[in-house]
C-alpha cells in the first residue's frame, strides 16, 4: 500500500468513541454508588453484632461466677464427709479396741494386739484435739493403759517365763585361764529364749508408754537370773563338781594335754547337747581324767 | 600325788604340789571360787548388756537398767571375796602364809579389771561400792601383810630340828617352793608391791625375793649351830645352799634377783666353795695317820732297809689309816647328799686330797718289808679306798 496522508478522522467515529467512553463513565458511577451502598449496610450489621456481644456478656458473666462458688461449696462438702467418715471411724475403732483389748491378752497373738494398740493410741491423738470429746477420751485413754498394762504383764511373764540361768559348766568353759572372757564362747549361751517378742513388746512400751516401770521389773528378773547363775556355780563348785572342768584345760599341764583336754571337752560339749541336758554333760564330764590318762599313757609310750 | 587327778589351777596345782605339808592350803578353794565367780559375772555382765542392746536400743535405760540388774548379784561375788579375806587373813594370822600364794591371782585379776569393776561398783550402789573399795585394799594390803610374815617367819623361826643326815632342811624347801610359786606369779607380785611403797615393780620383787634369802641364809646359819659334828654341819650347810642356788637358777628366780644385786650368785658359789674347803677337814685327820711318812717321793723302799723302830711306826700308820678311814665312813655312811653333781664334786675334792698322798705312802712302804704279811696292816689299796670315797653318801651301797 502506498503512504497515506494524515488519518482523515470522521466525525461520526468520534463521536462514537466519546459516546463508549461517556457509557463507561456511567458504569463507573454505577458501581461506586453500589459499593457505598453495600459499605452502609455492611457497618450496619457490625454494628448490630457488637451490641449483641455486649449484651451477651452481661448474661454470661454472673452465670460463671455463680459455678465457681458452687463448685467451692462441693469441694467443702467432700472434705467434711471424708472427715466424718474419719471421726466415725475412730468412734467405731474405740468401741471394736475397747472390747478386743479388755478381752483378749497380748499373750495370744502378740502382733494383732500391738496392731490394736496402734489404732487406739492414733484414735486418742485424734480426739484429744478437740475438748468436746471429753469423756469419749478419757475412756479412750483407760482402755490404753489397760492394753499397756497388760503389755507390761506379759513382759515381765515372758522375761520370768524365758529367763534361764546360764549352765555353771559352760559358762566357766567361757573363761581362759587368766579367769577372761572369751568372747566367742560367750555367744553360744543363752539366758533367755523368745528374744524377738521381748523385744517387740519392750522397745513398744519405750516409743508409746510415758511409765518406763516395765523396765524395773526386767532389772529385777534378769539381776535374778544372773544371780541365780552365779548361786548355782558355787553351788557346783562346792558339790566338787566344776573344778575339773573349769581347770581341766589350765597350765601348767603340758601343751599336748591342754590340747587333748580342749579336746575331749569338745567332745563332751557335743555330747551334752545331743543329750541336752546337764546329767549327760556331767556324766560324759566324769570320763574325762580316765580319757586323759590314756592320751598321757599313750604319749609317754611313743616317748 | 594330789595335783594330777585333781587338776587344779596354775598356781593351785603348784601350791599343793611342792608345798606338800601345806597340802590344803586355807582360800585355795575359795580363791578359785571366787576368781571364777568375778570371772563368770563378768561374762554374764556382758550377756547381759548384749541382751539390753538387743532388745531395748535405748542407751539411756540400758545404761540405768544395767546399774540395777548388777547390784545383787555384784554383792553375791563380792561376799565370796570378803570370806575369802578372812579366811586367808586367818591363815596368815596362823602363819600360814602359803594362802598368799591364793590371792596373789586374785590381786591381779582385780588389777587388770579395775576400772570397769570400780565404774561398775561405782554406778550400782554405794553399799557395794564401799564393799568393792575395802575388797580391793584388803586383798593388796593381805598380799603385802602374808609376804612379810612370812619372810618373818623363816626370820624368827626357832625350831631346832634339823636332819640327822645333813640333808636339805625343810625350811629350805619350803622357802624356795614359795619362790618358785612367787616367781610364776610375779605379775600379780609387782602389780601388788609397787602399788605400795614407791619402788618400781622390778625392783621391789627383787627386794623381796632377796628378803626372803637373806631370813633363810640367817635360819640356816642358826640351824648349822645346832650340830655338834663340824663336818654334817659343813655337808648340811652344802647341801642346802647348793640346793638353793640350784632351785635358784631354775626357777628364774636368781636372774631376778641379779637384777638388783649381782653378787648374790658369787656369794653361793663362795658359800658351796667355802663348805667343801671345811668338809676337806675330817679327810686332814685321815691323812694325819701317816704324815710322818709323807713324801712326795713314791719309790719303792727296797726290802731290807728299814729299822725294827720304822717298821713298828709304819705298822701303827697303816692301822691308824685303817682305823681313820672306817670310821670316817662309818659316820658318813649316814650323811646324805642328794644332789649328785655336789657329791660328785664333793668326791672329787676327796680323792684329789687323800689318793695322791696315800698312794705314795702306799706303794713306797707297801713292799718295804716293814711286816712279814703285810697284808695284816695294809687293808686298802689306793684303788679300795678311791672306790670306798665314790661309795660315799650313797644310801643303797
Amino acid at each position: 500500500m502506498a503512504l497515506q496522508g494524515p488519518p482523515q478522522i470522521n466525525a461520526a467515529e468520534i463521536s462514537e468513541k466519546l459516546q463508549q467512553e461517556e457509557e463507561r463513565l456511567k458504569n463507573l458511577q454505577e458501581n461506586l454508588n453500589r459499593s457505598r451502598q453495600l459499605k452502609e449496610s455492611m457497618l450496619g450489621i457490625l454494628d448490630s453484632f457488637e451490641k449483641r456481644l455486649e449484651h451477651l456478656e452481661a448474661t454470661v458473666l454472673p452465670l460463671y461466677e455463680h459455678t465457681g462458688k458452687m463448685q467451692r461449696k462441693q469441694q467443702n462438702i467432700t472434705k467434711t464427709l471424708k472427715s466424718i467418715d474419719a471421726t466415725l471411724g475412730f468412734y467405731t475403732t474405740a468401741h471394736e479396741m475397747d472390747s478386743i483389748i479388755r478381752e483378749s491378752s497380748p499373750a495370744d497373738n502378740l502382733d494383732s494386739y500391738i496392731k490394736q494398740m496402734d489404732k487406739l493410741r492414733d484414735a486418742t491423738k485424734f480426739f484429744s484435739a478437740d475438748r468436746s470429746y471429753g469423756q469419749h477420751l478419757e475412756n479412750m485413754k483407760a482402755t490404753f493403759e489397760l492394753g499397756c498394762h497388760a503389755l507390761e504383764k506379759e513382759y515381765r511373764d515372758l522375761l520370768n517365763r524365758n529367763s534361764m540361768p546360764a549352765k555353771p559348766l559352760i559358762l566357766v568353759e567361757c573363761l581362759d585361764e587368766n579367769f577372761e572372757v572369751i568372747a566367742s564362747r560367750l555367744k553360744t549361751i543363752d539366758t533367755i529364749k523368745d528374744v524377738d517378742r521381748l523385744k517387740t513388746i519392750g522397745q513398744w512400751l519405750l516409743a508409746n508408754h510415758s511409765n518406763a516401770d516395765f523396765l524395773n521389773a526386767y532389772a529385777e528378773i534378769r539381776g535374778a537370773n544372773m544371780l541365780r547363775t552365779l548361786q548355782s556355780l558355787n553351788e557346783t563348785r562346792r558339790v566338787g563338781t566344776i573344778d575339773k572342768v573349769a581347770t581341766g584345760g589350765r597350765p601348767p599341764s603340758p601343751k599336748g594335754d591342754r590340747r587333748a583336754s580342749g579336746l575331749v571337752r569338745e567332745a563332751f560339749r557335743m555330747a551334752s547337747r545331743a543329750y541336752g541336758t546337764e546329767k549327760g554333760y556331767l556324766f560324759a564330764y566324769s570320763l574325762k581324767d580316765g580319757i586323759l590318762a590314756i592320751f598321757r599313757s599313750v604319749r609317754g609310750n611313743r616317748a | 600325788m594330789k595335783g594330777d587327778n585333781d587338776c587344779g589351777l596354775g598356781y593351785r596345782r603348784a601350791a599343793t604340789q611342792a608345798i606338800d605339808h601345806y597340802s590344803d592350803v586355807p582360800g585355795d578353794k575359795e580363791a578359785e571360787t571366787f576368781l571364777l565367780s568375778l570371772g563368770c559375772f563378768v561374762a554374764l555382765l556382758q550377756l547381759e548388756s548384749d541382751l539390753l542392746s538387743k532388745t531395748l536400743a535405748n542407751v539411756t535405760y540400758e545404761a540405768k537398767i544395767q546399774r540395777v540388774i548388777v547390784i545383787k548379784p555384784l554383792k553375791f561375788v563380792l561376799q565370796h571375796g570378803e570370806n575369802l579375806c578372812e579366811l586367808v587373813k586367818l591363815a596368815i594370822s596362823r602363819q600360814e602364809c602359803a594362802s598368799v600364794l591364793c590371792v596373789l591371782p586374785v590381786a591381779r585379776y582385780l588389777h587388770a579389771r579395775f576400772t570397769q569393776l570400780d565404774s561398775l561398783a561405782k554406778n550400782a550402789d554405794s553399799e557395794v561400792y564401799a564393799k568393792f573399795s575395802a575388797l580391793f585394799r584388803n586383798i593388796d594390803a593381805l598380799c603385802v601383810k602374808g609376804l612379810e610374815e612370812f619372810v618373818e617367819t623363816i626370820k624368827s623361826d626357832q625350831d631346832r630340828f634339823v636332819p640327822r643326815d645333813g640333808t636339805v632342811h625343810q625350811v629350805t624347801s619350803n622357802a624356795l617352793s614359795f619362790l618358785k610359786q612367787l616367781m610364776e606369779q610375779r605379775q600379780a607380785l609387782a602389780v601388788v608391791l609397787s602399788d605400795g611403797p614407791v619402788d618400781p615393780a622390778k625392783i621391789a620383787v627383787a627386794k623381796l625375793f632377796a628378803r626372803i634369802l637373806s631370813a633363810l641364809g640367817l635360819n640356816l646359819r642358826n640351824k648349822a649351830e645346832v650340830y655338834q659334828d663340824l663336818t654334817l654341819k659343813s655337808i648340811f650347810m652344802l647341801n642346802n645352799h647348793n640346793h638353793i642356788l640350784k632351785t635358784l637358777h631354775e626357777s628364774g628366780v636368781l636372774k631376778v634377783v641379779c637384777e638388783q644385786n649381782r653378787e648374790v650368785e658369787g656369794f653361793y658359789r663362795n658359800q658351796v666353795t667355802e663348805y667343801v674347803k671345811q668338809y676337806m677337814n675330817c679327810w686332814n685327820k685321815v691323812t694325819a695317820s701317816f704324815v710322818d711318812f709323807a713324801s712326795a717321793d713314791a719309790t719303792a723302799m727296797p726290802a731290807g732297809s728299814l729299822s725294827d723302830r720304822e717298821k713298828d711306826a709304819l705298822k701303827s700308820a697303816f692301822s691308824a689309816f685303817n682305823r681313820e678311814l672306817e670310821s670316817l665312813t662309818n659316820i658318813q655312811k649316814e650323811y646324805t647328799v642328794a644332789d649328785l653333781e655336789l657329791s660328785n664334786m664333793i668326791k672329787h675334792e676327796a680323792k684329789t686330797f687323800v689318793m695322791p698322798k696315800y698312794t705314795a705312802f702306799y706303794s713306797k712302804y707297801y713292799a718295804s718289808g716293814f711286816s712279814r704279811n703285810p697284808e695284816k696292816y695294809v687293808k686298802f689299796t689306793p684303788e679300795s679306798v678311791g672306790m670306798i670315797i665314790d661309795r660315799l653318801f650313797d644310801a643303797t651301797a
